[in-house]
């Protein structure tokens, strides 16, 4: 009984973890290559094309504010966090991007007394 | 004999409804990805209204009148804290977890959660849902919980949060080492550093 016990207790925590596998987001990143008004198609930084759907509840965020879809431009850098769906295909859930002429910002050391935080 | 034979009548259907719907059950899992069937949904929401008592439901916020930006603002940080896992931080309930509870989390700035009273939402907060992912998270001893009224009034207010607000409260969120590491890294490649190295230029994340 206690065996009986133990395999239903090991069973219910490794379908656990095998459901949490599945629930997440895709994280992608790279420079948008083409544009509809329902896709972006993204180069991903490893060189592979990705393209990403666009529903109506998509956010788009440029400097940390609102932006829309007409502010993003081929060539841009994006990051995009995605929900995959059944069918495998990403949606996208916000799309934070930046000008492609943006340049790597130059991080001075922190004034004496200044937190890193 | 026409009572008896109602009454059997009735006890039948009432066994062919519950028969088919544990068969349906049965076919269906037990999983959290499929939604509630609207008779669910209204049963599940009546019940929980009915368990509400009327005295909390009649319930004012006592902090809607000194409700400063600064009250909001520990509102904002409190919900960025302890709900936006499940919540989300503009209260979609779009997150790994609130997609995945069954029930899901209610997109709360929609009217089933709005039209609730201030009462009830407090008595929610306090009480959790049972059933439910939603926990209680009152302190029993105390008759009065500053932090869930003013967690009442930022519901209020999530139908007109902005996209700034909500950037700002990500860093408020719980996060680990790593989720932090690689928000930095995604901002260093926004701001035009250099891209790091990653086997696909897609990583899947819980």
């Amino acid at each position: 009984m206690k065996a009986r016990t133990l395999i239903l207790l090991i069973w219910i925590a490794l379908t656990t973890v095998a459901a949490m596998a599945h629930g997440g987001e895709e994280h992608v990143m790279g420079t948008v290559t083409a544009l509809t008004g329902k896709t972006i198609t993204v180069k991903t930084t490893a060189k592979a094309p990705v393209t990403v759907n666009v529903a109506g509840t998509t956010k788009f965020i440029r400097n940390k504010a609102a932006a829309k879809i007409a502010d993003l431009k081929i060539g841009d850098r994006v990051v995009i966090h995605a929900i995959e769906g059944e069918d495998e295909k990403l949606t996208a859930d916000t799309v934070e991007f930046a000008a492609a002429a943006a340049k790597p910002a130059h991080s001075s050391p922190p004034a004496a007394g200044q937190s890193k935080n | 004999m026409k009572l008896w034979k109602a009454g059997s009548l009735a006890i039948v259907t009432v066994l062919i409804g519950a028969g088919a719907y544990s068969v349906s059950l049965v076919r269906r899992g037990f999983d959290t990805r499929t939604p509630p069937s609207r008779l669910e949904v209204t049963l599940a929401r009546t019940m929980r209204d009915l368990a509400i008592p009327y005295k909390a439901k009649q319930e004012k916020n006592p902090w809607t009148a000194k409700a400063t930006p600064e009250v909001l603002e520990a509102a904002r940080a409190h919900w960025a804290d302890h709900c936006a896992t499940c919540h989300a931080n503009d209260g979609s309930g779009n997150t790994e977890m609130g997609r995945n509870l069954y029930p899901k989390a209610p997109d709360m700035r929609l009217a089933a959660t709005q039209k609730l009273s201030d009462g009830e939402l407090y008595y929610i907060i306090r009480n959790g849902v049972r059933l439910t992912g939603m926990p209680g998270w009152g302190d029993p001893k105390l008759d009065q919980d500053d932090e869930s009224w003013q967690l009442v009034l930022f519901i209020r207010h999530l139908p007109k949060t902005t996209t700034e607000e909500v950037e700002a409260m990500k860093a408020l969120n719980p996060k680990t080492e790593a989720d932090r590491a690689e928000e930095q890294q995604e901002q260093e490649f926004l701001n035009g550093g250099e891209a790091p190295a990653q086997p696909s230029g897609v990583e899947h994340h819980h």
